[in-house]
């Protein structure tokens, strides 16, 4: 069973860079609107 | 896909970053993505915004982001009325706020008996965890603009040691 985002897709590609403003180690994004295969 | 997207984050470690298997909660399901700075790294969620927002998700999807809780390092401080966590080596600091549940309560007691500790000088470094305030809603109305600044989170979690 492979999870996946309905539409949270593709977009995500901008790349983050380094920033002198950057500020958190991890986090969880919780979405909702998930398809289940 | 959303795993694989959020890991080409350049300050995100692609080999920590997971999609927890989602559970189904009434009418929609919900997922998580986890995931975790690169040794030595730091992500900036303006970056994280952008990625989000490049997504260009419109109406009728039925998704949405239900919430963003981070976990950040640095330094308690009281300032202006506010309780702040100061990053270190960056200019970004977060507004800490307590929330209502029990946990949130608890975590946030923590908070501030250790700047209490340090009669309210800057404390050594801490890690807290927290819920970012405004990063949440529908699409494509939580994409539209950059959550208010500065970010204030609802601490949920204390560290005294990073």
């Amino acid at each position: 069973m492979h999870p996946r985002i309905m539409t949270l897709t593709l977009g995500l590609s901008l790349l983050a860079i380094s920033s002198a403003n950057a500020q958190v180690i991890s986090g969880n994004m919780t979405v909702t609107g998930v398809e289940m295969h | 896909m959303a795993r694989d997207a959020t890991a080409r984050l350049y300050d995100v470690d692609e080999n920590k970053v997971a999609f927890l298997r989602p559970k189904k909660l009434g009418k929609y399901t919900h997922g998580t993505i986890k995931f975790q700075a690169r040794k030595g790294k730091l992500i900036d969620l303006d970056k994280l915004h952008e990625s989000v927002w490049a997504t260009r998700l419109s109406k009728g999807t039925r998704s949405g982001l239900v919430s963003l809780e981070v976990t950040a390092v640095g330094s308690l401080v009281f300032t202006n009325k506010q309780l702040r966590l100061v990053i270190p080596g960056s200019k970004a600091f977060f507004i800490l706020g307590r929330g209502k549940s029990k946990q949130e309560r608890a975590a946030f007691k923590e908070v501030t008996q250790a700047l209490l500790q340090g009669n309210f000088r800057r404390t050594q470094t801490v890690r807290v965890t927290g819920t970012v305030e405004g990063w949440g809603g529908v699409w494509p109305s939580v994409l539209k603009k950059l959550p208010r600044k500065p970010r204030r989170i609802i601490v949920t979690g204390f560290q005294a040691t990073p």
